[in-house]
């Protein structure tokens, strides 16, 4: 029977599918596994939902900020650290998706593909954070009723000392789905210092005066513009705070004059403002330790004069992320280049083997010689306008920011970064509905900086 | 001592993947080696021309397919098998064959110098054997890996705080199967090792729903190797094969006919019936019936007869297992049943028009069964039921994600609180607790089984290969519904995972389809050598 042994073919070829099967499924185990793993009916991992197998959290005193107690997931003592610190944590139940307890999950419980949810100790991996509670704890204070965020971190080493987002409400309370139906959590489960993007307003001057400096050369300083409560850019009119009349780049920066802003912007042209955008980090998604942060804009491609020149003074279309500018703040202070900002410091076993080490890594975003001249604007604009005095023993170079965003509502801003050699911070701090950025962020910043002059420097 | 346990469980966790990983790597090797030939056999005419057989079983004879043509010869005239030591020749009905001139009239064996004639014809089988030494490899590590795999995982049990007698049934099972090896082919244990670990699987599968599963699959097992003893007695024996045919069709149908008068109905299907007190399955006993029936002897096979009646038998049991909800084991049995047709060399349009028959069938019960038809079409979509209908598919994904590829440890799983743990969604508790590598080594094991059925079919008379073949589908259709229906790629339809599921009636059935697998490999050794 000449053909006999092709019929053979039928069993290998049911051998093969079968083999393709396991193949995929294996495929399947590479991609979706760590969904399968964190899945909420997974035992291992959760307790009635709650997610449970993961090693302590704690803050950069190692003072415990979340572990658990009899298959319970239990906060600090504190109940206004754990308000504090509750965006940075995270919940048990995941709704807050960037907090370290859900977005870092398989440091947190020791999963990986190969050895699965097994850690020797059985238990999950321990973590130390930067976060220092007391810090935050005052930032949250100082934006009171206000809904807003406080970042702050160390520009020289990239730890972040402080990431506070209002409102924000107690994890020891039992959220009450009713209630939350009816809009009372609204917004409490989102990180605005993450996944938030503002108009940056005045804030956005010192991106343009970037542009300038660095165009211009030394003429950037002697370059005037008259502004009469403002200017008007083919025929539209673009307002200003004040008369400012004759004013060149220093004064104008330090009184936040729109006219002479706006009129740069123009004189630059579209396609240098973007560039300078971008060496500021507009457009780029940031992140930390693998948390993204939401992703600004910067986009006046098809933007009208009037309105680039509204966009010059952060008005318009652009859109900040608070991590990015505290980033570009970061690299203003340090000689242009920002430290790569971690909230990770060690990771542990729960039998003490270190598995993770946080280091600073450095990233050049403009030269030395900008950074400065840009610090210098900065450091002019506390000293000639908002006064050194206000921040007590703290030398603190910043920008303040009104933005206007609709409905008569104004946030408030102010980022900066104090020049103290013991306390290399730089800050960004938004206040939703605030008004004007020297009257509410100023003073939130002011207070949070004291409680880190306190606790940090002793 | 805590710590020491924590050390020796953290150590098991690596060390058996490694094992499973030898132990099938050698297996594989040995069945890749086997069957190998270094001898042709080739016929020469009298008028000194050369043809050479390419397989076992050749005929002469005037029909176009002949590997002989004889012109003025009966269309089927004689039948040549000549296997590595043997080479037989056998008239066909009302034909004639003379060996040195002496009429023969039943199966004879020849040597290259016995002259032949047959319709006017002379001529002589010859052998010849190349130079090429076959080295065959060594069982030797892999069952070495395998003890080591079964003294770590008794040990484990009783360190994590099982019983001992846990330890003592693992004892009872390695000394049977070095008694099972030793008086078998040890040497040649290309089937026997992968096996036997998945049974060492089933048995540590067992050991976690209780003591008495345990000892019950344990019995289960050596009442299979005996059931398998006897099969093998039985078929190695071609005449007696072909003659029990009819009988074992009958006792088949008299079990189904026992299942539907006096089964009881147990998870939706009726399928088990209870006889002084024991409790079994019959479809599952006969699966190794249906293989039997299954077979065709190369004459039958050759003129395409026969196929009939197999065809008529096939769709009597696919019927009936269907009448009992049994739609799991009625897929089985259709998918052996086509590639039985294939193997027999039946007619393509038979094949197709079966097939699209079925379809028509499949179609049908969507229409009148929809209940079915949902259980059935619903795969792929366990996540949004996880909950409902994809409960247990959810819960195996989770755990073998959970466990990785080294497993959380003997008895740290959870995926053991979930039902039909041990037999529906038995790959997802072995890969939770032991870990994926060695769950998939004991699926590889079945492909072996398959390579190691295509490697003897073109070694073996078709008699045999043919149950081999279907065995190794029916294994491979058993295997490919538990493992991918458990992990939402095909419908769960609660099919076992033979060797390894718990429950005795299938462990009992598919030990006895390694008869066929005995049978094949063996190739008549205690014939007269040529």
């Amino acid at each position: 029977m000449k053909r006999k042994r092709q019929t053979a073919a039928v069993v290998l070829i049911a051998a093969i599918v079968f083999l393709g099967g396991l193949a995929f499924f294996c495929i399947r185990y590479i991609i979706e596994g760590e969904n399968w793993t964190f899945y909420q009916a997974n035992e291992h991992i959760y307790t009635d939902g709650e997610m449970t197998k993961m090693g302590n959290i704690t803050d950069r005193n190692n003072n415990v900020l979340a572990t658990t107690v009899d298959g319970k997931r239990v906060y600090s003592e504190d109940s206004s650290v754990r308000k504090a610190t509750i965006h940075v944590v995270g919940d048990s139940s995941g709704y807050i998706s960037t907090g370290v307890q859900n977005a870092l999950r398989t440091q947190l419980t020791g999963y990986g593909k190969l050895n699965g949810i097994y850690t020797y100790s059985l238990t999950g991996n321990n973590m130390q954070l930067t976060i220092d509670p007391d810090v935050s704890v005052a930032a949250m204070n100082a934006l009171g009723n206000f809904s807003g965020c406080v970042g702050v971190y160390n520009y020289k080493t990239g730890e972040v000392i402080c990431m506070v987002s209002t409102p924000t409400y107690d994890i020891a309370d039992e959220i009450d789905l009713l209630k939350a139906q009816n809009g009372e959590y609204k917004g409490v489960f989102v990180n605005r210092f993450l996944s938030s993007v503002y108009t940056p307003g005045s804030t956005f001057k010192m991106v343009t005066a970037a542009a300038a400096l660095e165009t211009m050369g030394d003429s950037a300083y002697t370059n005037e513009f008259i502004c009469k409560y403002g200017t008007t850019i083919e025929g539209e009119d673009l307002s200003c705070v004040g008369r400012h009349n004759t004013v060149s780049l220093k004064r104008a920066f330090s009184h936040s004059c729109n006219a002479y802003f706006s009129q740069t912007a123009l004189s630059m042209g579209k396609k240098t403002m973007t560039k300078y955008a971008q060496i500021f980090g507009f457009g780029k998604q940031f992140s930390i330790d693998g948390i993204a942060a939401a992703t600004s804009s910067f986009n006046v491609e098809d933007a009208r004069n009037i309105d680039f020149g509204w966009s010059g003074i952060g008005q318009y279309t652009v859109q900040m992320n608070p991590l990015q500018y505290l980033c570009a703040v970061g690299a203003v202070a340090n000689g242009g280049e920002y430290a790569v900002p971690y909230l990770v410091k060690n990771i542990t076993s729960a039998n003490g083997y270190t598995l993770y080490t946080a280091q600073t890594e450095t990233e050049r975003i403009m030269g030395k010689g900008l950074s400065e001249k840009v610090a210098e604007l900065m450091d002019y604009a506390v000293a000639d306008n908002y006064g050194k005095a206000s921040f007590g023993t703290l030398d603190v170079c910043g920008k303040t920011g009104t933005a206007e965003v609709g409905g008569g509502s104004e946030n408030s801003l102010f980022v900066g970064f104090c020049k103290d050699e013991g306390l290399p911070l730089a800050f960004v701090v938004v206040v939703e509905d605030g008004g004007s950025g020297r009257s509410s962020a100023l003073t939130v910043a002011n207070k949070t900086l004291q409680s880190a002059k306190y606790n940090l420097c002793e | 001592m805590q710590e020491f346990i924590r050390g020796f469980i953290t150590a098991v966790r690596y060390v058996q993947p490694i094992m499973s990983i030898v132990i099938m790597l050698f297996s594989f090797m040995s069945v890749f080696k086997l069957h190998r030939k270094n001898y042709r056999y080739t016929v020469l005419l009298d008028d000194m021309t050369e043809i050479q057989l390419y397989t076992p079983e050749s005929f002469l004879g005037s029909d176009s397919s002949a590997d002989v043509y004889f012109e003025s010869a009966q269309p089927f005239h004689g039948i040549i098998t000549a296997t590595e030591n043997t080479c037989t020749v056998r008239p066909c009905k009302k034909s004639r064959i003379a060996v040195n001139g002496k009429l023969i009239k039943k199966e004879t064996a020849i040597s290259s110098y016995d002259v032949l004639s047959a319709a006017g014809r002379e001529f002589s089988v010859r052998k010849k054997t190349t130079a090429q030494k076959l080295k065959s490899v060594s069982s030797f590590l892999a069952f070495t890996a395998l003890n080591l795999f079964q003294i770590l995982m008794a040990l484990s049990f009783v360190l994590t705080g099982y019983s001992f007698v846990v330890l003592l049934c693992f004892f009872v099972f390695m000394i049977a199967q070095w008694i099972y090896l030793c008086l078998t082919r040890f040497k040649n244990a290309a089937v026997e090792i992968p096996v036997l670990y998945c049974l060492t699987l089933g048995l540590s599968v067992a050991a976690k729903v209780s003591l008495s599963a345990l000892i019950k699959q344990e019995i289960c097992m050596f009442a299979g190797l005996i059931g398998a003893l006897l099969l093998y007695k039985i078929i190695i024996n071609k005449t007696l094969f072909e003659k029990l045919k009819l009988v074992a069709v009958l006792v088949s149908l008299g079990l189904f006919a026992a299942n539907i008068l006096i089964g009881n109905i147990y998870n939706g299907a009726q399928n088990w019936i209870e006889i002084f007190g024991v409790s079994f399955q019959p479809s599952e006993l006969i699966k190794v019936i249906y293989i039997f029936v299954s077979t065709a002897s190369f004459e039958t096979a050759v003129k395409g007869k026969n196929t009939l009646y197999f065809v008529v038998y096939s769709f009597c049991c696919i019927g009936i297992l269907a009448y009992l909800s049994d739609f799991g084991t009625a897929l089985v049995y259709f998918v052996v049943l086509i590639a039985v047709l294939i193997l027999r060399r039946c007619n393509k349009k038979i094949v197709i028009s079966i097939c699209s028959a079925a379809v028509l069938c499949a179609a049908a019960a969507v229409i009148f069964f929809p209940y079915i038809a949902r259980r059935f079409l619903s795969f792929g979509q366990a996540w949004q039921n996880a909950y409902s209908s994809g409960y247990q598919q959810t819960r195996t994904m989770i755990a073998i994600a959970s466990g990785g590829l080294f497993g959380v440890g003997t008895g740290q799983g959870n995926l053991s609180y979930v039902a039909a743990s041990d037999t529906d969604i038995v790959f997802g508790l072995i890969s939770e607790e032991w870990g994926l590598i060695v769950a998939m080594c004991a699926a590889l094991c079945f492909v072996l089984l398959a390579v190691f059925a295509v490697k003897c079919f073109a070694k073996c008379p078709v008699l045999y290969a043919i149950p081999v073949c279907a065995s190794a589908i029916l294994i491979l259709a058993q295997a490919a519904l538990n493992i991918f229906g458990s992990v939402d790629m095909l419908p769960f339809t609660g099919v076992t995972l033979p060797f390894i599921s718990n429950g005795g009636s299938s462990v009992i059935s598919c030990i006895m389809l390694i008869a066929y697998f005995a049978a094949a490999g063996v190739n008549n050794k205690k014939e007269e050598a040529l």
